[in-house]
């Protein structure tokens, strides 16, 4: 792929992602410790971030590499954005010890979702879930 | 012939924000389980889109957790 189409793709696969998870250029800057100019150059194609940097923006925003630079179409057919947390959800839906589905924002993390399943194996345990709210 | 009517408790409990809420099967019982700090709407939101798992038999359905809420929605 042309460096100019692998920026391009970037560049929309990064904003796609910042608005799904309500973020701004200057939350990016802020969260990266660019300046807003470098960032604002990420999000409008002028310039690539070095590896490193996406790397951090992918464990920032929940993301594999390959949901930044590669094409979001198989991405999108899925609900869960994060591949550890939809893996995860489908362990518990199919484990017959938890069946349990979600109402999750489809950027959930595995952390997330593992609060989850601690919650239920107390309810298992010492905390039955029979307490009055 | 009888129809067995599924029991459904609800609670509430502190969870991470990008958890509205779950549903927990266990034969016929469910336990709905709804983020505490989410307004009433929202957990009223929350509440039917699991009653809407449950009337669906999702819970026990050989679908995959990510179809199946891409189904719901």
């Amino acid at each position: 792929m042309a460096d100019e189409d692998l920026r391009r793709l970037f560049t929309s696969n990064l904003n796609h992602y910042l608005a799904l998870n309500g973020f701004s250029q200057a939350d990016l800057a802020r969260k990266m410790k660019v300046s807003t100019a470098t960032a604002a150059k990420w999000c409008t194609g002028k310039a690539m971030p070095r590896i490193d940097k996406v790397q951090s923006i992918c464990n920032w925003l929940g993301l594999e590499k390959s949901d930044l630079l590669e094409s979001r179409t198989q991405t999108d057919e899925n609900y869960y954005l994060n591949k550890d947390a939809r893996e995860y959800a489908e362990f518990l839906h199919r484990n017959p010890e938890y069946r349990v589905l979600f109402d999750a924002s489809r950027n959930v993390k595995k952390e997330d979702v593992d609060f989850v399943r601690q919650m239920l194996d107390r309810f298992g345990g010492h905390d039955n879930g029979t307490t009055n709210d | 012939m009888t129809t067995v009517q599924p029991t459904i408790r609800t609670l509430l409990r502190d969870m991470p924000g990008s958890i509205r809420g779950f549903v927990k099967a266990e034969d016929d019982c469910y336990t709905i389980v709804l983020n505490a700090s989410l307004s009433f709407e929202q957990q009223r939101e929350t509440f039917h889109h699991e009653v809407d798992h449950i009337l669906n038999g999702d819970c026990y359905s050989t679908g995959s957790a990510d179809q199946i809420e891409s189904d719901l929605r």
